[in-house]
């Protein structure tokens, strides 16, 4: 288990007026066949980039469920970064395809839930694009850093005292 | 004469088709009046508010509350009941999930009042908690801001799910509740689900598999539905794939998606998420796609197919809303 609550902490640090620099945590989705190759690539060619992104190895990206992408981000992740093979060269042939499909529908129900869709992100790399992994990583960790934790102000506030629903299973 | 277990109904913030359920019964209604001593059941009996407080605690056996929890009196009654029973029974998708009522909660309670009372063709009239009368001050409560499923107030031994629940099912519960007094059956532990299967309602439905593509999405006025293919593969959103069974797919069977009433089945967090990874998988994969080129082509062209799905959130979460990791996502909460 990923330990993703650091922004509960930071949270409460805020509310006792501690002065602490805001960290994005994003949680990557990366495929064992072309990004993760990439993202080890990175390492090889000795290109500094981001650290606030933890990678994860996934067989593809298509079994990357938006249920599993929901609960990453209600454990405590800012941003969730999934990265596939580029379209056409999917080692098990259309899971990146169905990625696509799952999270632009995920980023509408996001948006229209007041949740901003970038904090799901879908990008594409082949194995040889290391340099363009570390772009991506950056880019998502600069506009995860711009908008802060994640927080909804456009549905109605549950109450401090709510307690766990039903749905808790 | 052999005492009979006492039975509950309440009814909170729901539309009432909990309550014609218990009409569809027919000549069993009858039998729950003689195998039941209702205690408490405003819709059928002139029975009172302050004749339950007066109860001892657990002195009614069951307890069924229809309806989400949307009002101060709502809370204050769900409390009362609770204490007083000895199993607490949510019935129906208000009461298990929030259910539509709460698709209230992609609004404030405010807005929804000014929506309702001073919108421009209204009075402008705003409700008030307080009348002053002759004879001394009336009390009503107001709409609490967040929608909530029974168990987020109280705890709930079972849930009946459905919109409503299926007659059948329900007499079934009855049945089981009542034997379960006499020995002769064993009642499931806490937080089991009554009157439903742990399948889902494709396995139940009649019509055939789905083959797909399916890319974009229809409304149901904008098709007429043929029986000879999976509702999804015409481009309707059938929730069944993420629905528990019971109900024996009578929506998808009468032409109509599934609605996703009886809640995700065993096992699944977010019911309207797990619809979305269904609607992908059937969506395949066509030439026309696996040859874009241009990627950031391929993205818009997914992102308008996608688009044809209308109200994303009340389609596929129209019964699961408050419960879901959707609506929960960034939201305070206290550790359980």
């Amino acid at each position: 288990m990923i330990d993703c609550r650091v922004n509960h902490g930071y949270n409460r640090d805020i509310q006792r007026g501690h002065n602490v620099e805001y960290e994005p945590r994003i949680v990557g989705f990366l495929c064992n066949w072309c990004a993760y190759r990439a993202a080890d690539l990175v390492g090889t060619i000795r290109k500094p980039y981001t650290a606030n992104l933890r990678t994860i190895r996934c067989t593809c990206t298509g079994r990357i469920s938006p249920e599993l992408i929901l609960r990453t981000l209600k454990a405590g992740a800012d941003g969730v970064l999934v990265v596939g093979c580029h379209p056409g060269e999917c080692h098990r042939g259309d899971g990146n395809l169905k990625a696509l499909r799952r999270i632009s529908m995920l980023r509408r129900l996001m948006e229209q839930v007041g949740i901003e869709p970038n904090r799901v992100q879908l990008a594409w790399t082949a194995a040889s694009e290391g340099a363009r992994f570390a772009e991506v990583a950056d880019r998502m960790e600069l506009q995860i850093r711009q908008m802060g934790p994640l927080t909804n102000d456009l549905l109605p506030s549950r109450g401090a005292s709510s307690l766990s629903s039903l749905s808790g299973r | 004469m052999e005492e009979r277990p006492r039975l509950a109904v309440y009814w909170a913030s729901g539309c009432g088709g909990c309550e014609a359920v218990f009409l569809d019964l027919g000549d069993r209604l009858l039998e729950i009046a003689q195998n039941y001593e209702i205690s408490f059941f405003p819709l059928l009996c002139d029975t009172k508010l302050h004749s339950v407080e007066g109860f001892h605690d657990g002195a009614v056996d069951f307890t069924l509350i229809t309806g989400a929890v949307r009002t101060t009196h709502d809370v204050a009654m769900v409390r009362t009941l609770r204490r007083v029973s000895k199993r607490l029974i949510a019935m129906g998708a208000c009461s298990q999930l929030g259910s539509v009522v709460g698709l209230g909660n992609l609004t404030s309670a405010a807005e929804i009042m000014h929506t309702v009372y001073d919108g421009s063709d209204r009075s402008g009239k705003m409700p008030r908690n307080v009348t002053l009368t002759a004879s001394g001050s009336l009390e009503l409560g107001g709409i609490t801001e967040w929608v909530r499923p029974l168990d987020s107030i109280v705890p709930v031994d079972y849930a009946i799910p459905g919109c409503p629940p299926e007659a059948d099912r329900l007499w079934e519960v009855l049945q089981l509740l009542r034997t379960s007094l006499v020995g002769d059956v064993e009642l499931p532990g806490p937080g089991a689900v009554l009157g439903a299967r742990d399948g889902t309602v494709c396995e139940e439905c009649p019509l055939p598999q789905p083959e797909g593509p399916t890319r974009s999405f229809f409304r149901m006025h904008q098709v007429a539905p043929s029986q000879e293919l999976c509702l999804l593969d015409q481009g309707l959103i059938c929730s069944g794939p993420a629905t528990r069974g019971g109900c024996g797919a009578l929506c998808p069977a009468a032409g109509a998606g599934c609605r996703g009433c009886y809640g995700g089945p065993p096992g699944i967090y977010d019911q309207g998420a797990r619809m979305m990874a269904a609607l992908a998988a059937l969506a395949g994969t066509g030439d026309g796609e696996a040859a874009e080129t241009k990627e950031e082509q391929l993205r818009k062209h997914v992102e308008a197919e996608v688009s044809t799905l209308v109200d994303p959130v009340g389609t596929l979460y129209r019964y699961s809303f408050p419960v879901s990791l959707l609506a929960r996502l960034g939201q305070e909460e206290d550790e359980s």
